[in-house]
């Protein structure tokens, strides 16, 4: 008996793999069909059959479900479109794109038929493929300014990059003024905020500053170090309240301005600090997973965000645009930043994939960050 | 097992031919074996598990086990879960004592207090209590520090004790739930041969009260430790941000990990399957605890009744007791959360503050996503409930009137769920969602999946509460009904369903109840399609936006009100007796 069974239990295992493998190969090959060579009229056209754009990450992304529902209004209205948008909070840039993927590898389809994310989570896709490769040079019919040293669209062509917003601490503007806000790194460390500040669980901008072109991994390790001990709490980029409340007085460091940018128009009490050590202009990516339920509408909600009206859309709802449009306003941040003389880094995942140390350090940073390593 | 009769003949040859009823009882128990097999199966597993490229490996025990930090996780959860059960007894037992076994007035209003304590999500007060006393925002520690001209607050919250304490808060309803009954059917006589004695009554209370009550206190206590063990909504709330890490945020970190790390299912895996065996010691110490409760028997004879203890004018303080209770726990975090939903930004309340409250947090919120929430939160209360009632009822019927051997097995599967850990089902379910059962059964994304976990977890309390109403009820009803010519679903519908009605009716709204408040499993579990409001709060608390987490939290208790009012339609203190 036990040989049969055997046999019976590897065969359904082999039924099992095979299922899975099935359907990832046929969202590949739907990917393909969708991707190659496509035209934003036929992308219009394959998109009057889809009904609904499903998206998940942060609430405080793109402002939620509220943001969401504005950019596929503005989209359907553009591209003469009738699509629902569906938003679910989810989890972190990185989080998500380990969903989709894992979602892929078990041929399930894509818990957001948009991603949305950053120069990690680019690199992250780089690595496992469970983006949609698209011409996106052809999607996208504006000229980027000249940037060099940075390519807006990721090897492979499976994202291209849409805002930029600059690295630096957010504090909260009732209880740290005038000579309070830090300018250097090492203010953090001014032991007035010991137990009254926090940072990121994913070390947001040490990651970065640990690499050659920047400050070091040594100088940044050893700086994380000390910001262990001094440090509160670990919050999420987006987590404002935290700050305006007092919970914590500063985040050293955050993802990027947009929070704040939005806070000073409804006169919530947030200020912003570039440090004068260093910053990275973080990157912000749009890409279609390739188990999207809705590729076509996912391509056109990318490609309208990089239309002028599309660009305005996310700087009312989230403060952010991308710096290699003239009329934005985050070229004029990153502009300032040059002119000061700060050390100035565009993120993105071929910038990291030079250091193959990038996610090593990452992950040692974070497990200081946590209190797990000394 | 004293009462189980023997069947007549025709009896048992009904129950082998009832495969319909045998497959209802014996489906849950696969599912189970099949989540727990997964979870050790997939402990065992590095890389992208289920797949040909996982790698069999034991380095995930190796990786829990050897790691310091683990041993401080395992370390917060213990003093969490001690600090939970203390604080939870501490309040929930002397409320019990004074409501059974006191001439306090005002008893019905006590159940009442209890019962919205049941109520309403532990996410809720976590949330209310970071307003409270947080070491610098909580409005306790700052009037503390004005008051006192300190610098820092001196309650803090963020420390495994602290969440323990608010824990305990969350579970001193179920504390009280548990013992009241016990206090009731309390046998008077010994107590007052006590007082005839001359015994003091702090003499009585600990040489008599206590050692009488002490198996189910004891019983209370392992039951709340193996809650403890898997929280997740306190320690998230309260914990991850201040790094103070539990068990249940562990997993939850080891599986949505904050970097470009791939979820570690190995380690969350292996972390379960720790979590499994410390549930089933428990288990098994509470299993013995009761096996020896013959030995405190306290109700003796049919015509027994208890006398009550005049406590006269010391009933102020036992109300000053439980008002403080219902300050604590529901109407000041109620306040403070209905602050936080109408300010513009979270700040400490003010006059300035109070200037700003406006309904913008209400009208920016994502209405399609709460009413998504809604929909599966109402969809599950009405599902889950019916199916563990069905499924309980077919495994209580055969634990109780089946003479085979393998209703041995039975009541074991059924307790089965009691020792794992919510968390640890949710993270099994999910895995064999993804990889094992994707096209025969498209499961993964859906509420159903949700719904069958929360069945499963169900199971343990619906079928101990069934086994005790099938018992009393002679077969002999059973056995007319049969000769009579009734089939056995019949039978069960005419003659064990009326009879049984007041614990179906007890189980159904106690397992409404849960399901409705349950985040756990939700959080785990949740997709685009099955979102349930609980895990709506969650998500944008976690995301940062506590001003809508605050504002769907008051919604959800606006929604919350027409179940109250049927727990209290249905006569809230017979029902929380019987169960």
């Amino acid at each position: 008996m036990m040989p049969y069974r055997r046999r019976r239990m590897g065969f359904c295992t082999a039924v099992v793999f095979a299922t899975g493998l099935f359907s990832v190969s046929a969202g590949e090959a739907r990917a393909a069909e969708s991707g190659k060579g496509t035209t934003i009229a036929e992308l219009v056209t394959k998109a009057k059959k889809e009904t609904t754009l499903r998206a998940q990450w942060g609430a405080d992304t793109l402002d939620g479900g509220p943001g969401l529902q504005k950019i596929v209004a503005a989209m359907n209205k553009k591209y003469g479109l009738n699509i629902q948008p569906s938003f679910t909070p989810g989890s972190n840039m990185q989080g998500m794109m380990a969903k989709i993927t894992r979602e892929l590898t078990a041929g399930q389809p894509a818990s957001s038929d948009v991603y949305f994310g950053n120069s990690q989570s680019m690199l992250q896709a780089m690595e496992n493929q469970p983006l949609m490769p698209m011409d996106w040079r052809a999607l996208i019919e504006r000229k980027f300014l000249p940037e060099p040293g940075f390519d807006a669209i990721v090897p492979g062509n499976i994202g291209v990059a849409m805002a930029s917003t600059l690295v630096g601490a957010i504090y909260n503007s009732n209880m740290v003024k005038g000579s309070d806000i830090p300018r250097k790194l090492e203010d953090f460390l001014n032991p007035k905020w010991k137990g009254k500040i926090a940072s990121t669980p994913y070390a947001a901008g040490f990651r970065e500053f640990a690499m050659p072109e920047l400050l070091g991994k040594e100088k940044v390790v050893n700086f994380v170090k000390r910001l262990s001990k001094h440090i509160a709490g670990l919050i999420r980029c987006g987590e404002t309240d935290r700050i305006t409340s007092g919970e914590f007085l500063m985040l050293a460091l955050s993802c990027g301005d947009q929070e704040v940018n939005i806070a000073e128009r409804k006169g919530i009490p947030l200020g912003y600090a570039i440090m004068e050590d260093a910053t990275i202009s973080h990157t912000r990516y749009g890409a279609v997973p390739k188990n999207s339920r809705a590729p076509n509408a996912a391509a056109l909600f990318v490609a309208f965000l990089h239309t002028p009206e599309g660009q305005k859309l996310m700087w009312d709802i989230d403060g952010l645009d991308f710096h290699l449009y003239p009329e934005s306003n985050q070229k004029k941040k990153l502009d300032a930043a040059k002119a000061k003389g700060a050390k100035v880094v565009i993120s993105s995942p071929q910038w990291l994939n030079k250091n193959k140390h990038y996610d090593d350090t990452q992950k040692e940073l974070e497990k200081i960050l946590r209190g797990e390593a000394s | 097992m004293e009462a189980v009769l023997r069947m007549p003949r025709q009896f048992a040859i009904r129950l082998r031919t009832s495969p319909l009823l045998l497959t209802l009882a014996v489906l849950p128990m696969l599912v189970i074996l099949i989540l727990v097999a997964a979870l050790i199966w997939i402990s065992f597993q590095t890389g992208i598990v289920g797949t040909p490229k996982a790698i069999y490996t034991l380095k995930n025990y190796t990786e829990i086990l050897g790691d310091p930090f683990v041993l401080k996780v395992f370390w917060n959860t213990l003093i969490f879960t001690l600090a939970t059960t203390f604080m939870a007894l501490g309040l929930g037992l002397p409320i019990a004592w004074l409501t059974e076994r006191t001439t306090m007035p005002g008893k019905g209003l006590v159940y009442t207090i209890m019962t919205l304590g049941l109520l309403i999500p532990g996410i809720y007060t976590a949330m209310g209590w970071t307003f409270i006393a947080h070491v610098r925002i909580g409005l306790l520690n700052r009037w503390l520090m004005d008051v006192f001209a300190l610098e820092r607050g001196p309650i803090n919250i963020a420390t495994p004790v602290g969440m323990g304490l608010v824990q305990g808060l969350n579970l001193t309803a179920l504390a009280f739930i548990l013992t009241a009954q016990m206090f009731r059917a309390m046998n008077p006589s010994l107590e007052e041969a006590a007082k005839i004695h001359g015994m003091s009554f702090a003499g009585t209370v600990r040489r008599i009260t206590l050692p009488l009550a002490f198996p189910a206190i004891l019983a209370a206590m392992i039951y709340m430790l193996t809650i403890g063990i898997a929280t997740f909504d306190v320690p998230a709330i309260i914990g991850l941000g201040n790094r103070i890490y539990m068990l249940s945020t562990y997993v939850y970190l080891k599986a949505n990990p904050p970097d470009s790390g791939l979820p570690q299912h190995g380690v969350t895996a292996a972390l379960g399957t720790v979590m499994i065996l410390l549930a089933l010691l428990l288990t098994w110490w509470y299993s013995q605890v009761l096996r020896q409760g013959h030995r405190y028997e306290v109700i003796t004879g049919k015509g027994y009744r208890p006398t009550l203890i005049h406590i006269g004018r010391w009933s102020v303080l036992a109300w000053g007791l439980i008002a403080l209770y219902f300050l604590a726990t529901k109407l000041i975090p109620l306040l403070l959360i209905a602050y936080a939903a109408f300010t513009p930004y979270l700040a400490p309340p003010s006059w300035e503050m109070f200037g700003k409250l406006s309904l913008d947090g209400f009208r920016n919120l994502n209405w399609d996503l709460f009413w998504r929430g809604l929909y599966n939160t109402v969809l599950l209360v009405v599902t889950v409930p019916l199916i563990t009632l069905l499924l309980a009822f077919c495994i209580s019927w055969l634990i109780v009137r089946s003479r085979s051997r393998m209703r041995y097995v039975l009541e074991f599967g059924a307790f089965l769920p009691h020792a794992l850990p919510e968390i640890i089902m949710a993270i099994g379910a999910l895995l064999l969602a993804l990889f094992v059962l994707p096209k025969f059964i498209p499961l993964y994304g859906s509420v159903w999946l949700i719904a069958i976990v929360y069945v499963i977890s169900r199971l343990a309390f619906a079928t101990r509460a069934l086994n005790s109403s099938l018992l009393q009820i002679h077969k002999e009803l059973e056995e007319a009904a049969y000769t009579a010519g009734l089939s056995p679903v019949r039978t069960s519908w005419r003659i064990l369903v009326p009879l049984l009605r007041p614990t179906l009716m007890s189980i159904w709204i106690w397992s409404a109840i849960l399901v409705y408040r349950e985040l756990t499993v939700a959080v785990f579990l949740i997709s685009q399609e099955s979102i349930t409001l609980p895990a709506v709060i969650w998500s944008y608390w976690f995301s940062g936006a506590i001003n809508q987490a605050a504002a769907v939290t008051l919604l959800m208790t606006l929604v919350l009100t027409p179940l109250i009012l049927i727990f209290w339609w249905f006569g809230r203190r017979q029902l929380m007796a019987e169960s």
